[in-house]
């Protein structure tokens, strides 16, 4: 089954949120699980045999996949970007005030 | 060969990719490690008839392999010194792994790849091309039937370089400039 290799993919992902105590490791882990999600909604979408969701003039009737999930998931990768953007900014302000990417030594708060 | 081969195919190498990743202690190889994988999923994108799709997370992909790149030179961090124990990584591999069997029989459920429920979009099938003009019917989706998700979107990105502006001008103020 093509979805469970998607969910294991996630998985992975989750695996590296959970155990990993670096920053770097754990921003890595929470692309990867996006990626996941991302293939599954396509995966979900499509269709045996269709072509690509545009409409040219040579066969105006073909079989498409469906572009729904796809609009959909075009927001969700350029959303992925902008909270990588924003992890990095935290863990270089971290890194700055902590001198550690490790996440145990991150816990007293100092103004 | 059939696409679901060169699916399972490109999956495999992803997943490969994401452990040898996380399993790297260089952080460096790590995060071209996570370009691979994000590349991987632009020809998925392509197999799986999305080409907008694949165009954009190609350029996606090189712009957060740049940024995580900048961060390890403006920390200066290239190895990845912290290891949790073994037993500790054990018990929550294990329970990863339930999680994996759990959720096998919710995948039995869906309808099996190629045939899908989604009857939605008939109508932008049928209706699309007159009431937008566009002949490619994803841009007629995200900017004419859910341009509101896309001015969302838009919110967001906005939002986020709002954030990463403010993180960083505390720098100044603050008083911690010893960080690099």
């Amino acid at each position: 089954m093509i979805y469970s290799m998607c969910f294991l993919l996630f998985l992975v992902g989750l695996y590296g949120v959970l155990t990993k105590r670096n920053i770097v490791k754990i921003i890595l882990s929470v692309g990867i699980m996006g990626y996941a999600i991302n293939l599954f909604l396509i995966l979900i979408a499509y269709r045996e045999g269709a072509g690509f969701p545009i409409l040219t003039p040579a066969e105006p009737s073909k079989a498409m996949v469906d572009p729904l999930p796809q609009a959909l998931v075009l927001t969700s990768i350029v959303i992925e970007l902008s909270t990588t953007a924003l992890l990095v900014a935290l863990a270089i302000k971290i890194y700055q005030k902590y001198h550690t990417f490790d996440i145990r030594k991150i816990r007293r708060l100092r103004g | 060969m059939p696409i679901e081969t060169w699916l399972y195919c490109i999956i495999g190498f992803m997943i490969l990719g994401s452990i040898v990743a996380l399993e790297l202690s260089d952080l460096l190889s790590a995060v071209v490690s996570i370009g691979m994988v994000g590349l991987g999923l632009a020809i998925c994108f392509l197999l799986l008839q999305a080409p907008d799709l694949a165009l954009v997370q190609f350029v996606i992909e090189i712009l957060s392999v740049i940024i995580l790149i900048v961060m390890l030179r403006a920390t200066n961090q290239r190895w990845e010194k912290e290891k949790e124990p073994r037993s500790l990584s054990i018990v929550k591999v294990t329970f990863v792994a339930l999680a994996m069997i759990g959720a096998l029989p919710l995948f039995l459920g869906l309808p099996p790849f190629g045939h899908p429920l989604l009857e939605v979009s008939s109508y932008y099938f049928a209706e699309g091309l007159q009431e937008t003009g566009s002949p490619n019917l994803l841009t007629a989706i995200i900017l004419d039937y859910r341009v509101y998700d896309t001015l969302g979107e838009a919110i967001v990105i906005f939002v986020s370089v709002i954030g990463v502006m403010t993180i960083f001008r505390r720098r100044k103020k603050g008083g911690s400039g010893h960080g690099q």
